[in-house]
């Protein structure tokens, strides 16, 4: 799934949330697009198998669809579909009883398994890092255009960027650093920073 | 754990967000589209009918020489109401008694829900159904009616 869907519709989850109960399937698919990628994050930290969280992710949005009802205030969905997410994981690892292929990329095979307490901080990461792609919605157009094409793997040269945006390359630096400074101020980012504070002295 | 003056770091910062944006990367189409699929999950307004028939089942048991090889034919009855359905590779045709003009829709489990009208002697049709966990639900006038899941 490309940035460039994810960041595209920037309906507020509530208004999404109140479409898909009167049962809007548009609102729906646009509503699963914009936690998708938190779901998935969150499911990979379990490293379990591929097809295993397949279905961890069905049960989640089974579960997310039964749930819409409920939602009395949205902007506790993410902390809902993490703490799902992570149920239904640990749920899976303990029925499965198969140990689970190593990730080759995880930095130390002690971090593998089901464990609640060695996954804590990278579930609030990936809390934060949907929190920053929702307040990448909350910025102009052209901002978080370019902060998404600075954000490109492998880069894109500084010419295309200027090409593309039609904006002089002498005014990409000082564009970003207003971008991420305005990402700053935005609802999304400083709900979630205000929470992460709040939590943090109990470390 | 990330600390205030991280997030004042511009650099740390576009780090944070270069995570963020590769994990929307990291998600597949089939992870899609059983996210997109899961709201035909929603427990809609809607009274059961039961499968009151299934050949797949019945030829086990019987061999019936009138069966066309190939076609499974399954009734569902509910609530003063019938639904008959015979699945032909891929094709699928049915219909429903009383006949009226009303609208049948067919929701995969994996897949998006498509709806037909049903003509004036209830007959209806799909074209191009897969194989794979699928229920039928049936709005005429009156309270609608849907069945279970059952795989075709």
């Amino acid at each position: 799934m490309l940035a460039s869907e994810v960041l595209m519709d920037q309906t507020p989850v509530a208004e999404l949330v109140d479409a898909a109960r009167r049962g809007d399937q548009g609102a729906w698919d646009a509503l699963v697009d914009r936690f998708l990628p938190l779901v998935d994050s969150v499911a990979r930290r379990y490293r379990m198998a591929h097809a295993d969280v397949e279905d961890v992710e069905g049960e989640v949005w089974r579960r997310l669809v039964e749930h819409l009802d409920d939602i009395r205030e949205p902007r506790a969905l993410p902390g809902w579909i993490v703490t799902t997410t992570s149920r239904v994981c640990l749920h899976v690892l303990r029925g499965s009883g198969h140990v689970s292929p190593l990730d080759p990329l995880s930095s130390s095979p002690l971090d593998v398994g089901a464990d609640p307490g060695m996954v804590d901080d990278d579930l609030l990461r990936e809390e934060r890092h949907h929190a920053l792609r929702e307040a990448l919605l909350e910025l102009p157009a052209d901002r978080r255009e370019l902060l998404v094409l600075l954000l490109r793997d492998p880069p894109v040269p500084y010419s295309e960027i200027s090409q593309r945006l039609g904006i002089p390359e002498g005014s990409i630096g000082p564009t970003r650093r207003r971008a991420l400074d305005q990402l700053r101020r935005t609802a999304a980012f400083r709900a979630f920073f205000a929470e992460e504070l709040a939590v943090e002295p109990r470390r | 754990m990330m600390l205030m003056s991280t997030w004042a770091d511009d650099d740390l910062m576009m780090f944070e967000l270069k995570q963020a944006l590769r994990e929307t990367e990291a998600v597949t189409e089939r992870s899609r589209a059983v996210a997109h699929a899961a709201f035909a999950w929603r427990s809609f307004d809607a009274e059961l009918m039961t499968l009151v028939y299934d050949s797949s089942v019945a030829d086990e048991v019987l061999v019936r020489g009138s069966e066309v090889a190939g076609t499974r034919s399954l009734s569902f009855e509910g609530a003063g109401i019938s639904l008959e359905v015979e699945v032909d590779d891929g094709n699928l045709l049915g219909q429903v008694v009383p006949a009226c003009a009303g609208r049948v829709t067919l929701i995969p489990m994996h897949g998006r829900p498509h709806t037909v009208a049903t003509d004036a002697m209830g007959f209806f049709s799909f074209t191009g159904v897969g194989s794979g966990p699928v229920r039928f639900s049936v709005e005429l006038q009156g309270p609608n009616h849907a069945t279970g899941w059952l795989t075709l």
